[in-house]
This record gives structure tokens, sequence and C-alpha cells, in this order.
């Protein structure tokens, strides 16, 4: 890598010590569609707003919400290309993980190998940050639900709820009056849709939203079908 | 030989000098010979094979440091056993040489083989498993323990560690679990598993009184304390026709509260 015309980093500081590229990173995510997940009790869910920009768009082939391991799963705020390089690799690592260690590889340390893969692209020649920010839902080996956030920089959060996205503020507020610590998970499926109606453009229907849902019970992740997103928005009505 | 002419035929060079192989021998053993004038032959000058070996024109890495080990799987139990002899060749260096090592409070490695692969191979393991627990904040499981050994003996493919390894502990669900291995990480789940110098004067015991094989009494469970009793009778056994095998079997049983161990004093010769 020493030798290559791009052996040095693009992301730099500022005077005043900022990674700019990283802010810049961060932008494109408020840009970017919003996204939330909120920790219950006993499982976690993330939704996000999957409205195209013309009603030609086919949305049964966009795929916003991702599964990595049968106990994880992903979704983003920001620009969607890059968005599928991280889900390509989380889901090589977690193989190459149950490869050495027979065992599923637990959301802590999804987090944190992607968190790192995000970090190495602040730092390494030639390559510019992630325009994501993903939300990474999971349960844990012991049935603890776990929800985190991982930012462009490669730094990460657990929250019990959180939006990214446009209208996040709002949505951070929204979460924020309704969230109970005891909370289960159908009543934060049905916090979630509604906190993303408030700052829904146009009408909510199930298939222009995606959510996916992991339970401790059975811990395993699976995005809600069209038919249980429509039985979910027809209780909230 | 039936003539001279066979004779001439049959002559090798070892070591720098001329021999005679006998066929009676299992290890190659030759006499020596001189094709001149100065003749005589005398007893010690046979070597029998075993101090020096037919691949030892050029530097073997390996060496064969003896033992032998036992493992046995219970429903909430597993025991590990190995004997504490160390020998290189006819020779003894230890009677007090562990060949067994806790890798968490719920597994142990025991390993036979050559002792300076053994002790590198468990140095390689402690390491993974302190960044493991460093990166997990949890001791590794033993079925995890299991598949990064396989996979760690598999990465020295073409210059194997010379391990014969035999794993055992408790699993998740605190039952007994026992993993043998060869020497290049191809593993399995098994009841039992023995391995090293003496495991074909165990695998046949085993097989019938623990896999309950060619027996026509009812199978039962077997309780830790009875199976500590075969365990000992079993190297015993092994003391009684491996060379390699004898002077003290260590024993270790586990269980989901923890690790014990007893020694058991065996024959010296």
């Amino acid at each position: 890598m020493g030798d290559s015309a791009y052996s040095f980093s693009l992301t730099t500081f500022s005077r005043t010590g900022k990674l700019l590229q990283i802010e810049y990173a961060l932008n494109a995510v408020a840009n970017g569609r919003t996204s939330l997940g909120i920790c219950a009790k006993d499982g976690v869910v993330i939704a996000t707003d999957k409205k195209l920009s013309s009603t030609l768009v086919d949305t049964d082939q966009v795929c916003k919400v991702e599964k990595i391991t049968s106990g994880s799963g992903f979704v983003y705020s920001g620009v969607g290309p890059d968005y599928r390089v991280l889900v390509r690799k989380a889901r090589k690592s977690s193989q190459a993980y149950y490869r050495q260690y027979a065992e599923d590889k637990p959301v802590s340390q999804l987090v944190k190998t992607t968190a790192g893969v995000m970090q190495e692209y602040t730092q390494s020649g030639g390559v510019r940050p992630f325009g994501v920010s993903l939300l990474v839902a999971g349960v844990e080996g012991d049935g603890t639900p776990r929800l985190y956030q991982v930012d462009p920089s490669g730094a990460y959060f657990g929250w019990k709820a959180t939006a990214i996205g446009k209208n996040y503020v709002n949505a951070k507020n929204f979460l924020e009056k309704r969230y109970q610590d005891d909370m289960e998970l159908e009543d934060a499926i049905h916090t979630a849709l509604l906190t993303l109606r408030e700052g829904f453009e146009g009408e909510m229907t199930n298939t222009n939203i995606e959510v996916g849902v992991v339970s401790k019970s059975d811990g395993k992740f699976r995005l809600l079908t069209p038919e249980q997103v429509q039985d979910y928005l027809d209780e909230a009505n | 030989m039936a003539s001279y002419l066979s004779a001439a035929n049959a002559v090798q060079a070892r070591n720098g000098q001329l021999a005679l192989p006998i066929h009676t021998s299992e290890g190659g053993a030759m006499i020596p010979v001189s094709l001149g004038a100065n003749n005589d032959c005398h007893a010690d000058d046979i070597d029998h094979g075993v101090t020096r070996a037919t691949y030892e024109r050029g530097f073997s890495p390996y060496e064969f440091n003896g033992g032998t080990t036992l493992a046995i799987s219970g429903p909430d139990y597993a025991v590990v056993a190995a004997d504490t002899r160390l020998s290189s060749g006819y020779e003894i260096l230890s009677r007090n040489v562990t060949k067994l090592h806790a890798l968490t409070d719920k597994c142990v490695l025991g390993s036979a083989g050559c002792k300076t692969d053994v002790d590198q191979l468990r140095s390689v393991l402690d390491i993974k498993m302190k960044i493991y627990a460093h990166n997990h904040r949890k001791p590794m499981s033993t079925p995890s323990v299991a598949q990064m050994l396989g996979n760690t003996l598999y990465y020295k493919r073409f210059f194997p560690y010379y391990a014969f390894n035999v794993l055992a502990g408790v699993d998740s669900e605190g039952k007994g679990a026992v993993y043998s291995y060869d020497a290049i990480g191809s593993f399995e789940r098994t009841p039992f598993s023995a391995s090293g110098s003496g495991q074909s004067f165990l695998i046949p015991l085993m097989d019938n009184v623990i896999a309950h094989k060619n027996r026509l009494d009812e199978k039962r469970d077997l309780p830790s304390e009875e199976v500590v009793e075969i365990v000992k009778d079993a190297f015993v056994t092994a003391g009684e026709r491996d060379i390699y095998t004898g002077d003290a079997v260590e024993i270790m049983v586990i269980t989901k509260d923890g690790l014990t161990t007893e020694t058991f004093k065996l024959k010296a010769d």
C-alpha cells in the first residue's frame, strides 16, 4: 500500500481539529430517509421509510432492512450503495466467525467489527468515509435485546431508542416522550410506526416502509411481511 | 545370507559405516561390518533401530515423547486423564510432567505427542482465548474451543503440530462433551476418546465398558466416581503393555461447578 499513488488519507484534520470528511458524511446521512429503532424488554424493532423517487419504482426489489446473522439485522440512512458494501462485509465476517467458533457472531462483536471497518475508511489511503449511519438490532447470547447506532466515523452507541436521517430530531423527541423501560415488543412496534408516520411525507402504507423485528423468545431476526405491517397499521389507525 | 553375492547386495551405508540389516528386528536394526581385515563386531554395536531410526540421516523436526490420554463424557460431567511420563526413545526424561491443560474452568485439553509442539499449541490457544475473553467479556464455550482448536491445527496443515489431542469439558447446557482430534484438525464430538501410545489398549476396553458394546447386560448411566475407577484400571492395563505409559495418571473431573484433580500412581517400569 505504501507504493501506491493513493497512499495518503483523504480525510485529514482541519485547523480546528475537525475531520471535515466525516462531518460531510454525517450531512449525507442527515439527508437520507428516516430510520429508527426501539429496544423493548423482550425484543428490538427497526424500521425505515422506503419512499422512492417515482411511483414507477418496483419497491419489492428495494431492501433496506437486511438480516446479517440469524439473530441480527441492519437498517441505514444515507447512501444506499455504501450500505450494501457494509452489509456484504458484515455477513462475510459473521460466517468467518461461525467457522472459527461454531457459534453465531454476537451483536456486540458484529457492531465492533463493522465500526472498525468504517473507521478504517476514514484513515486509509485513497478512500472516503461511508455515507451511512447504521442501526443494528439483535439479541445477545444471554437473551438481552440490543440496539446500536454506528456512524461514518466508526463511533458506535447503544440506544434504548433512536432515529437517524431526515427529521431525526423530531423523531427522537417523539420517542423520548413515548419510550418506557419496560416496553414490550408489540408496543415498541406500534410506537415505531407512529413515530415514522409523524414525519412521513404523504400516506404511509405497507409498501413504502420496511420493518425488521427480533424477539427474545426465539432470537431470530425477521422482516415483517407487508400483510403483517398492514395489520399493525390498521391497529394504529 | 544364502551366498556372498546376496550378502554384498544387502550391505547398506548407515551413518558413514557399512552395515547389514537384521531381518528379524522391527525397527531396521543393523550389524556394522567392514569389508576388510578387522571385522570385530560387538553386541553393543548393534543399532536396534530405536535410538537411531531410519529417517535420521537428515534432521527431523519431530520426536515422539510418549504418553497416553483418555477422556470420557457423562450426562453432566466429563472425565479426562493422562499419564505423567515423558520419554525420548528408550529413556524416561521425567516421571512427573502433566499432559493436561485447563483452557477454561469448564474445558481441559489433553495432548500426547511431541512435547514442544504440544506446549506451543497450548500457548497459541491460550492467547486466542484471552483475546476472546477480552472482546466478549466472557470465557469461550466448550464447543467454540473445539472448533477453534480444529482450525488452529489446520492452519499448520503443511507442517503439522505433532500433537494428538483430546478435548473434554461441559457444554453450555452442562452436559459432558468430549472431542477427538487428529494432528491436522479433523475433529468430532464423541462419547469417549483416547490418543497417544496406549490408545490401542484403551479404546477396545472403552468400547466394551463405556459404549457397552458386545455386552448382554443392560446399559446404565455411570456416575463420575465409577468412571474414575474405570479410568484407573484402564491406565494400569495400558501401562502393563505400553512402555511409554506409566509412573502416574492424572485424572480430572469437569462439571458445571468446576474442576477436580486426582493423581493415581502406576508402575514405574
